[in-house]
This record gives structure tokens, C-alpha cells and sequence, in this order.
């Protein structure tokens, strides 16, 4: 399952999805009360998920195998609602990352989180379109959000956005009008990132 | 399934699918909120759902090149929900429709473009095919949509805003239907393809679709065992005519209240939904043989289907 720098999935269903991706997905828990979800992103402890989900600087993270991490929350960008946690043992593999350019309209597009708390349901539909979006409505500047017809509800969110190979497109964060699921390019929390690794996490909080 | 991946082909096919019509798929500039979206059935006419079209000016209609032009309205059809306009000058990739009608629990996408920014998808399974569930709002200043007995593709794809007039999409990327929902809240509603291309076709040759019509009301009623050992089937009920209009079809072929209609045209009608499919199945002008008992014994008159009023 594991090559380089990655995890690789080679699913012949949902199941064998699921359980190729779960080990590095978590939920994120605020004094044992169910936050969001999260994933295992880069090799070095790091764990992307919602800046709505992370807003105590540190996080109890809890593994499908039940093991329990303290986080400590390196980076958040309320902008484009993206975190990084760091977690101090590096040896969970990270969920590899689908090309953002070559996504289309129309691929499936499946999601797992722990929605109103039950942990790791997946949910499946497509893509519906890649769009722009302002989260934050004083800022003027888009960043492009992956549309989907994915119903996902409170719990959902932080959690990844998968393509048909188990790759993430982005990290699911916000239900518009009820019917339309919105995701964060994962590519984005690049840009939170380097600072964090210079030792000058500019958007720390 | 080479490697055992058949999630990434499902996957591949859809996006597949999605590219392939949306080449066909136009946006619809034709009302006052966002855009709706239409379906190239040959390079210079557009199919859209006739809720979108609020204005018969000004059309606008931009092409999945980036191209856009006015298009003038050809004709429309509230009982479909179906609209015909004809682009002035650019010309499209015209669509390909889907051999055979299609069947419950197939995977479709709905299509739409009401953006400049690219076709839009949603996932969903054919949930059932049938008629009679069309109970529409309408705009103001229009006239109330009633049941005409067309049939219509119902999916359980999220409806997006905008999507009116775009494709429901096999996964071979062949259309299946048109997306026309708006009709009836929260149901996904398409209009069988090929049922589409024949109201278009009436459209472009009319500008409206007549309808067949034989001037009769009529209420269900149960044929007792004699009546059916007379018709020598089983058929548990029939229609009751209980009114028929003066100078219409059912009037001038001969039949009267109180005749009890159990086939047309050689097909049993035990309903009101059998009747509204058989008739809608005619032309006007064509003659057609109602079966009927008359004081217990099966009789056989022809008549000239009628046009429907509006």
C-alpha cells in the first residue's frame, strides 16, 4: 500500500477505499466532544483540516485504530478556513494529493468524516464544478473551491475530499443552500505551510 | 477490470460523459435571474426548458467554445416544459441521444452551464419513469401548467439552479432527457429524449404542439365479470363516459354518455393515464378505433382524433 512519500490506493470498491485511506484519517476532539475530521497530509506529522475545527491552539486527534495524539495547531488561515496540526510521531503515511489542474467535472468525488459525530462515513457523489469563492466577505481576493453534490453535514468538515483512487482533490468545509458541498483545494495550505517550516508561521494564532 | 479499479473508470466515464455533452450544452440568457442552460439538437437550434424563457427578445445564448450569440424563440410548449430557439449566426456540436428509453436505477449525471465558468454535474440514479406528477408554479401572467399525460424521467441528482434545459446524461454521455426541474419542488424532473426531439420537431414546424383530443370526460369504473366475459379478457375497469362535447371527435364518431371506453386503437385503456398515453401517442388528424361497451356488448366505432384547446 505504501510507496515513496505516499500512500497509494488501488480500490476495486468503496470498501477497499475506505479502508486504504482510514488509517490516516482522524477526528479532531475538543475535550473529548467531536469536532471535524482531519487527515494525515505530509510526512512529517502534519494533519490539514478546517481553521473552524482548530480553534484552541492545542487539539486531542484520535486515530480509527482508537490511538489518541495531542496536536498543536501550527497554522490557520480563516480566509480559505484551512489549519495545520502538527502531531509529534511522524509514522502514520500521509494520503497522496490528486493534481488540482487535472480535475474534471463529473468524477466521482468521495468524502469521509465523522458526520454528527459517527465516525468515518463515506459519502459519495461528484464533481460538480470548480469554482471561486470569498469565505471570508471582507476579503476581496477568490481562491478557487471545489463544488460537489456531496450532502455533508456537521462533522464533515476538515475531512478529506477524495477522488476514485483514494487521492485528495481538497478538504471538505462548508454546505451552501443545504445541497452543495464545497472543498478547499488541499494545494492551498501549501501557502501555510512554508512559513511554519522557515520557523515564521505568519498566520499563526 | 484491469487492475481490479473499477471506481476510476466509473469515475473517468462520468467526467467522460460530462465533457462530451457539455460540448453540447449552451447556456440560456432568456430571464431575469441567472442563466438557465439549453441542449444543441442540431448546430443552430437550441432545446430548453420553456420556464426559462421569461422574455422573447433579446436571447442570448453562450456556446461551450466561449462563443456567444442571439438566438430568436421558434416556438414553446408549457406542457413539456419546452422551448425551441434558433441561433442567428454561430452554429454547435449538436448532441447525441441515447438509443432506448431508459430504465430505473441507471446511473445518469444532470447537466448544466449557467456560468461562463464550464459545465456543472450532479450524480444521481434514474428513481422512476411515469406521468401525472406535474403540478407546477408558473410565472405570473401564465397559464397554469395541467396534466397532459406525458411521461417524465425522475432522478434523485440535485437540481442545481440553472440546470432547466441541460441534459440528463447517460455514462456513455449520450442524452437520456432533458432537465426540467422547477416543475414540482425538490424532484428532480427530465423529459424522455426522444420525446423531447418529437415536441421540438412539432415546434419548429408549428411553433406549438397539437395535441390529441377527443372531447370527453369520463369516470374509472369497474367492469363487472359479464362485461368482461363479453370483451373475453380481463380487464377489472374501463372508462364511464359521463359527458361529450358537441362537434368534437368521441361526438361525431358516435359514441354517447354512457358508454363505457375499454380500448384504443387495439390497446386495452383501464384508466385515465392509459387513455392520456394512447392519445398523446396520436396525430391530429389520424383516425382511430375506440372500443367501447354499449348496453353490455363490445362495440367498435372509428373517429378523426380532434386538436386539443388550449
Amino acid at each position: 500500500m505504501q510507496s515513496g512519500k505516499a500512500m497509494f490506493v488501488q480500490p476495486s470498491d468503496l470498501s477497499e477505499l475506505l479502508a486504504g485511506v482510514l488509517p490516516a484519517v482522524v477526528a479532531i476532539l475538543d475535550r473529548g466532544k467531536g469536532l471535524g475530521a482531519g487527515f494525515v497530509w505530509k510526512q512529517e506529522g502534519l494533519i490539514l483540516t478546517n481553521s473552524h475545527v482548530a480553534r484552541r491552539k492545542k487539539l486531542e486527534i484520535s486515530f480509527s485504530n482508537g490511538r489518541s495524539e495531542e496536536a498543536i495547531v501550527l497554522a490557520r488561515d480563516a480566509d480559505i478556513d484551512l489549519a495545520v496540526l502538527k502531531i509529534s510521531p511522524a509514522d502514520v503515511p500521509p494520503l497522496q494529493t490528486a493534481d488540482f489542474s487535472q480535475l474534471r467535472p463529473g468524477q466521482l468525488a468521495i468524502a469521509v468524516g465523522h458526520p454528527f459525530g459517527q465516525r468515518n462515513h463515506l459519502t459519495i457523489g461528484v464533481l460538480s464544478a470548480i469554482g471561486q469563492a470569498r469565505i471570508n466577505e471582507k476579503s476581496d481576493n477568490g481562491f478557487p473551491v471545489i463544488r460537489t453534490d456531496l450532502v455533508l453535514l456537521p462533522g464533515n468538515s476538515g475531512g478529506p475530499l477524495l477522488d476514485a483512487r483514494g487521492r485528495v482533490l481538497g478538504v471538505n468545509t462548508m454546505v451552501v443552500g443545504g445541497d452543495q458541498g464545497f472543498a478547499v483545494p488541499a494545494y492551498l495550505a501549501d501557502r501555510l505551510l512554508e512559513p511554519v517550516v522557515d520557523g515564521h508561521a505568519r498566520r499563526r494564532v | 477490470m484491469e487492475n481490479g479499479n473499477v471506481l476510476e473508470a466509473l469515475s473517468d466515464a462520468l467526467a467522460e460523459a460530462a465533457d462530451t455533452a457539455g460540448r453540447s450544452t449552451v447556456l440560456v440568457d432568456a430571464r431575469r435571474r441567472m442563466p438557465a442552460s439549453g441542449v444543441l439538437i442540431d448546430p443552430q437550434t437550441v432545446l430548453t426548458a420553456d420556464h426559462v424563457v421569461e422574455r422573447e427578445d433579446d436571447l442570448r445564448i453562450l456556446l461551450p467554445g466561449g462563443e456567444g450569440d442571439t438566438a430568436v424563440l421558434v416556438g414553446r410548449d408549457p406542457g413539456t416544459d419546452l422551448a425551441v430557439l434558433r441561433l442567428e449566426n454561430a452554429t454547435g456540436v449538436p448532441a447525441t441521444p441515447q438509443d432506448g428509453a431508459p430504465r430505473v436505477g441507471e446511473i445518469v449525471l444532470a447537466l448544466g452551464r449557467p456560468s461562463d465558468s464550464g459545465i456543472q454535474a450532479s450524480l444521481g440514479v434514474v428513481s422512476a419513469i411515469g406521468g401525472g406528477i406535474r403540478r407546477g408554479r408558473r410565472h405570473p401572467g401564465k397559464k397554469p401548467a395541467h396534466s397532459t399525460g406525458e411521461q417524465f424521467i425522475r432522478t434523485d441528482a440535485i437540481p442545481y439552479p440553472g440546470f432547466s434545459g441541460g441534459p440528463l446524461v447517460h455514462a456513455s454521455g449520450r442524452i437520456v432527457g432533458l432537465n426540467t426541474s422547477g416543475l414540482v419542488r425538490g424532484i428532480s424532473l427530465a423529459i424522455p429524449y426522444g420525446r423531447a426531439l418529437q415536441v421540438a420537431a412539432a415546434l419548429s414546424e408549428h411553433g406549438s404542439v397539437r395535441r390529441g383530443y377527443l372531447g370527453i370526460r369520463s369516470q374509472l369504473a369497474p367492469l363487472s365479470e359479464g362485461f368482461q366475459a363479453a370483451l373475453d379478457r380481463e380487464q377489472p375497469t374501463g372508462l364511464l363516459v359521463i359527458w361529450v362535447e358537441d362537434g368534437a371527435a368521441a361526438a361525431n364518431g358516435g359514441l354517447i354518455v354512457g358508454d363505457i371506453l375499454v380500448g384504443f386503437d387495439g390497446e386495452q385503456v383501464s384508466d385515465h393515464e392509459e387513455l392520456q398515453r394512447s392519445i398523446l401517442g396520436t396525430e391530429v388528424g389520424q383516425t382511430i378505433d375506440l372500443e367501447v361497451l354499449r348496453g353490455g356488448e363490445p362495440v367498435t366505432m372509428s373517429m378523426v382524433v380532434g386538436e386539443r384547446p388550449d
